[in-house]
C-alpha cells in the first residue's frame, strides 16, 4: 500500500507533458527514492483515464480496457509515494473522481492529495481551440469563442472546454471528501519562465533535491495563426479520408508538433480583445473562490489573471494568405521528405523480402522443385492455366495445395 | 443535495413517474440518499417508470450511470422557483428541467447501459456449417454492408471467403444506398459519427471511399486483374459469383437492415461497448447479438435525401462509366447504381426520441445471448 498518493488531474496545456516525460523516463531512478510512477509504457496514465472516464479516442479506448484497474492496483502494491497524471483526469465526474481516489487508497489508508495545474484563461482559451484544431476539429475560432461562452453549456465543444479549464469546479469534483491543505494548485508562471514553472511542480511532487534528467522528449509545443489555420483547412479537407490512425502520426505529429511548431515567427494565437474583458472577470471570481477555500497554492493566485489584451490581434479565421501559403510550403516539403524515407524504407523491406524469398527457395533440396513451382506461377496467369490447375488439383487432392 | 431532490429519487426508485418540476412544488422531503444523480440518469429513469415496470437491479443502474463519454456533465436540478442558468455550484454547468432535456442527452445513458447488456449477455460461436473441403476461392469488397452480411451467411454455409488466387466480388447497390450502408457498416462496428454530419460530406463532393464503385473495381482491378474482378448488383446471383453453385442460389445475396432510429442506437451503443471489451468482441455483439435484436424494429429507413440527389446521380453516371471501361463481368444491370428520384420527407428531427423509446424497450426487455430477449 502507497502512504502517499499524488493525483494529478490537469489541466491540459500546463507542461503536463513535460512534466510526464520527465516522471517516465525517471521512473526506475525515482523508485530509488520510493517514489512510484507506474506504468510499463508511457501513456499507460493517458489510458487508465480513457478507461475511468469511459471515453472515446480514435479507437485508442480498446487498449484502454482494464487501465485505470492496472495502474490503481500497481499504486496500491508499491510502498511510499505514487504519482499519477493526466490532464484529461480533470473532466471527470464527482462519481469517477470518487471512484478513483478510493482505488488508489483514499480511505483506506494512504493519504491521498490532489493536484491541479492551472493557467491563466488569456492563454488556455485560443490554446483549447488550437487542441481541438490538433483534433481533427473543422470549427472556427469565433465558433470555438461563441460555444464556449454560451451561459448553456450545451455544445460538446462547451461541455469539455469547461469540464477541463473551470479549475474551481474540478477542484470541487474531486475534492469533495478531501481537507483543502491536500488539494495543491500549482499555478503557471507568465510566459518566459519554464524553469520557474518546473520548480512549482518540483516543490508539489516532491522531487526538490532529486538528480533527474530533465531533458524533455515529449512536449506539445503550440503553433502561431497562420499555421493553425492551415492544419483547420486540411482537417475540412482530409477528415473524411484520412482515419484516426494516420492523422496522429501525420498530421498531429508529423505537420503540427515536428512541422509548423516550428515557424516561431509567425503571429501567434491570442484572445480577442472583445473576449478579453469577459475571460478576466471570470477569472477573478476563480482567484476569489480558490482563495476563499483555502487550498494549497504553489506559485501565486495572480498569475491566473494573465495578460492584458494584445493590441494587434491576428485572426486566425481570415489569417494572411501569404503566410498560409509559406506553412503550406513548409508542409509539403515535410510530406515530401517523410515520403522518400518511407520509399526508402519500402525499398529496403523489399530488398529483405526479396533475399528471405531466395533463402527460402534455396531451402528446398529437391531439384524439380522450383520448375514445378515456376510452372504454378504460369498457370496461375491465365484462366485455362487455373482450370488446368483445379483439375488437377481436384485429382491430385489437399496435398498439393502448398507445391 | 437538498431533501426535495432526494425525495424525487426516491420516489422514482419506487416506480415514481412525476415530473421534477411538479413534484419540486410538493411537500415530499426525504433525507436518505448519498447522493442524487444527475438530470439524465433521473429523468430517463421517470421515463422507463412511465415505459414499463423496471427491476429492482436496472433501477439501482440508471440510478448510478452517468451519462458516458463526451458531452454534458450529470446536470443538476433546477429548482422551478430558481432562474435558468443557474448553475449546480459556484461555478458548473448550468442546472436544468430534466423534462426539458434532449433526448440525446438521456440516450447517453440509456446506450451505456445497453452496451453493458450486450456485455453481460457475452459471445458464442454463431452456427456454421464446416468449411467445405471443395470450396471455390473468393474476396469479398464494396459495400461494406453487404459484404458483412454475404461474408455471415457464406461462412455459415460452409464456404467463407479467402483461399488462393480469388476472385474479388465487388458488392454494390444504388448509389444512395450504398452510402446509407456504409454508414450503417460503421453504426454495428466501432460507432462513428452522427447520420448528418456523414452525410454532410457528400456536399463536398467526398463519397465514403467503398460506396465509390468505380474506384473500388480500378484498384481491384490494378492488384487482381480484370478477368478475377466481377461486380455483383444482382443479389441473387452472389452465390454464382462466388463459385457456390449447389442449392444455394441466393444465400448471402440479401442483408437485413434497419430503421434509421436503431441504427442511431446501434451506433451509440458501438460507442460505448469499445470502451468495454475487445474490437472482436464488440464486432460479434453488435453484427449479431443486437442486429438480430433491432431487425425487429419498424419505422422509415436511413436515406440520403433530396438535397444530394444531384450530385449523387452524376456520382453514379460516372461510376458506370468508370466500371463500363475496366471490362470486368458485371453481374445484374449498371444503370441500377443511379439512384432513383428519393422521397423528400426527412425524418432526421424525429430520430432521437423515436431512438430513446426505443432504447427504453431494450432496457426493459434486454438483449440476451443470440439476439433473445
Amino acid at each position: 500500500m502507497a502512504g502517499k498518493v499524488l493525483v494529478h488531474v490537469g489541466t491540459p496545456k500546463t507542461g503536463t507533458s513535460y512534466l510526464q516525460d520527465v516522471l517516465f523516463r525517471n521512473r526506475v531512478r525515482l523508485r530509488t527514492h520510493a517514489i512510484n510512477y507506474p506504468g510499463a509504457r508511457f501513456d499507460a496514465h493517458f489510458l487508465g483515464a480513457l478507461d475511468l472516464l469511459g471515453l472515446r479516442w480514435g479507437g485508442l479506448e480498446a487498449e484502454a480496457i482494464g487501465a485505470w484497474d492496472d495502474l490503481a492496483a500497481s499504486v496500491r502494491k508499491m510502498p511510499g509515494t505514487a504519482i499519477i497524471s493526466h490532464e484529461i483526469l480533470a473532466t471527470a465526474t464527482r462519481a469517477q473522481a470518487a471512484r478513483a481516489l478510493e482505488s488508489v487508497g483514499h480511505g483506506s489508508g494512504a493519504e491521498v492529495h490532489v493536484l491541479v495545474s492551472a493557467r491563466d484563461l488569456v492563454r488556455q482559451i485560443p490554446a483549447e481551440w488550437q487542441e481541438n484544431i490538433k483534433h481533427r476539429a473543422r470549427l472556427s475560432y469565433a465558433d470555438f469563442l461563441a460555444r464556449i461562452q454560451d451561459p448553456e453549456r450545451n455544445s460538446r465543444i462547451g461541455s469539455w472546454f469547461w469540464g477541463v479549464q473551470e479549475i474551481p469546479d474540478i477542484l470541487a469534483r474531486w475534492s469533495a471528501d478531501l481537507p483543502p491543505e491536500r488539494v495543491h494548485v500549482v499555478t503557471v508562471p507568465p510566459p518566459g519562465g519554464p524553469d520557474v514553472l518546473w520548480q512549482r511542480f518540483s516543490q508539489a511532487f516532491g522531487l526538490d533535491g532529486l538528480d533527474l534528467d530533465l531533458d524533455a522528449e515529449r512536449v506539445n509545443p503550440s503553433m502561431g495563426v497562420p499555421e493553425t489555420a492551415l492544419i483547420r483547412r486540411i482537417n475540412r479537407r482530409a477528415n473524411q479520408e484520412l482515419p484516426p490512425a494516420d492523422y496522429r502520426p501525420l498530421v498531429r505529429e508529423l505537420l503540427a508538433h515536428k512541422t509548423l511548431s516550428a515557424r516561431t515567427k509567425s503571429p501567434r494565437l491570442a484572445l480577442p480583445p472583445e473576449v478579453h474583458p469577459w475571460a478576466q472577470e471570470l477569472s477573478e471570481q476563480w482567484i476569489a473562490e480558490i482563495e476563499r477555500r483555502g487550498y494549497d497554492v504553489i506559485g501565486d493566485l495572480s498569475d491566473l489573471r494573465g495578460a492584458p489584451a494584445v493590441t494587434e490581434f491576428a485572426d486566425p479565421d481570415r489569417p494572411r494568405e501569404r503566410q498560409v501559403a509559406d506553412a503550406a510550403i513548409d508542409a509539403v516539403k515535410a510530406l515530401l521528405l517523410e515520403n522518400a524515407r518511407m520509399r526508402h524504407e519500402e525499398e529496403h523491406l523489399r530488398a529483405e523480402l526479396h533475399d528471405a524469398h531466395l533463402a527460402l527457395e534455396r531451402s528446398y533440396l529437391r531439384p524439380t522443385y522450383r520448375l514445378r513451382s515456376k510452372v504454378v506461377r504460369r498457370l496461375e496467369n491465365s484462366p485455362p492455366g487455373r482450370g488446368a490447375l483445379k483439375a488437377y488439383r481436384a485429382v491430385r487432392g489437399r496435398s498439393s495445395r502448398s507445391a | 443535495m437538498s431533501q426535495v431532490e432526494q425525495a424525487w429519487v426516491q420516489h422514482l426508485r419506487l416506480g415514481g413517474t412525476t415530473p421534477w418540476p411538479e413534484f419540486a412544488l410538493g411537500e415530499s422531503r426525504w433525507a436518505g440518499e448519498t447522493r442524487v444523480p444527475g438530470a439524465q440518469s433521473l429523468e430517463l429513469l421517470r421515463r422507463v417508470n412511465q415505459a414499463g415496470a423496471p427491476s429492482a437491479g436496472l433501477v439501482e443502474r440508471l440510478l448510478t450511470t452517468e451519462p458516458r463519454g463526451r458531452g454534458r456533465p450529470p446536470l443538476g436540478l433546477l429548482h422551478p422557483d430558481l432562474q435558468p442558468h443557474a448553475s449546480h455550484g459556484p461555478q458548473g454547468a448550468p442546472r436544468v428541467d430534466p423534462g426539458e432535456l434532449d433526448p440525446r442527452e438521456l440516450l447517453r445513458v440509456a446506450t451505456t447501459l445497453i452496451a453493458e447488456d450486450l456485455r453481460d449477455a457475452g459471445t458464442q460461436a454463431s452456427p456454421r456449417a464446416r468449411p467445405k473441403r471443395w470450396r471455390p476461392a473468393y474476396r469479398l469488397a464494396g459495400d461494406p454492408w453487404l459484404a458483412a452480411g454475404a461474408r455471415h451467411a457464406l461462412t455459415a454455409a460452409g464456404y467463407p471467403p479467402g483461399g488462393r488466387t480469388p476472385r474479388v466480388l465487388v458488392l454494390a447497390d444504388r448509389l444512395d444506398q450504398m452510402v446509407v450502408d456504409c454508414w450503417l457498416a460503421r453504426c454495428f462496428g466501432q460507432g462513428g459519427p452522427p447520420w448528418p454530419s456523414f452525410r454532410s460530406a457528400l456536399a463536398h463532393g467526398n463519397l465514403p471511399p467503398r460506396a465509390d464503385l468505380g474506384r473500388v473495381v480500378e484498384r481491384r482491378v490494378a492488384e487482381s486483374g480484370v478477368d478475377r474482378v466481377q461486380v455483383v448488383l444482382d443479389p441473387a446471383a452472389l452465390a454464382g459469383a462466388a463459385g457456390v453453385r449447389r442449392g444455394l442460389a441466393g444465400v448471402g445475396g440479401e442483408a437485413p437492415r434497419v430503421p434509421h432510429h436503431a441504427a442511431e442506437v446501434a451506433r451509440r451503443v458501438a460507442g460505448a461497448l469499445g470502451g468495454l471489451v475487445s474490437p472482436d468482441q464488440a464486432s460479434v455483439l453488435m453484427r449479431g447479438t443486437l442486429l438480430s435484436r433491432l431487425s425487429r424494429a419498424t419505422g422509415p429507413a436511413t436515406a440520403v435525401g433530396p438535397a444530394h440527389h444531384q450530385s449523387l446521380r452524376e456520382a453514379a453516371v460516372r461510376m458506370t462509366g468508370q466500371v463500363q471501361r475496366t471490362g470486368v463481368a458485371v453481374h445484374g444491370s449498371l444503370d441500377s447504381v443511379i439512384p432513383a428520384e428519393p422521397a423528400s420527407v426527412d425524418h432526421e428531427a424525429d430520430t432521437p426520441a423515436a431512438a430513446l423509446t426505443l432504447a427504453i424497450d431494450l432496457l426493459l426487455d434486454p438483449v440476451r445471448r443470440n439476439g433473445e430477449g
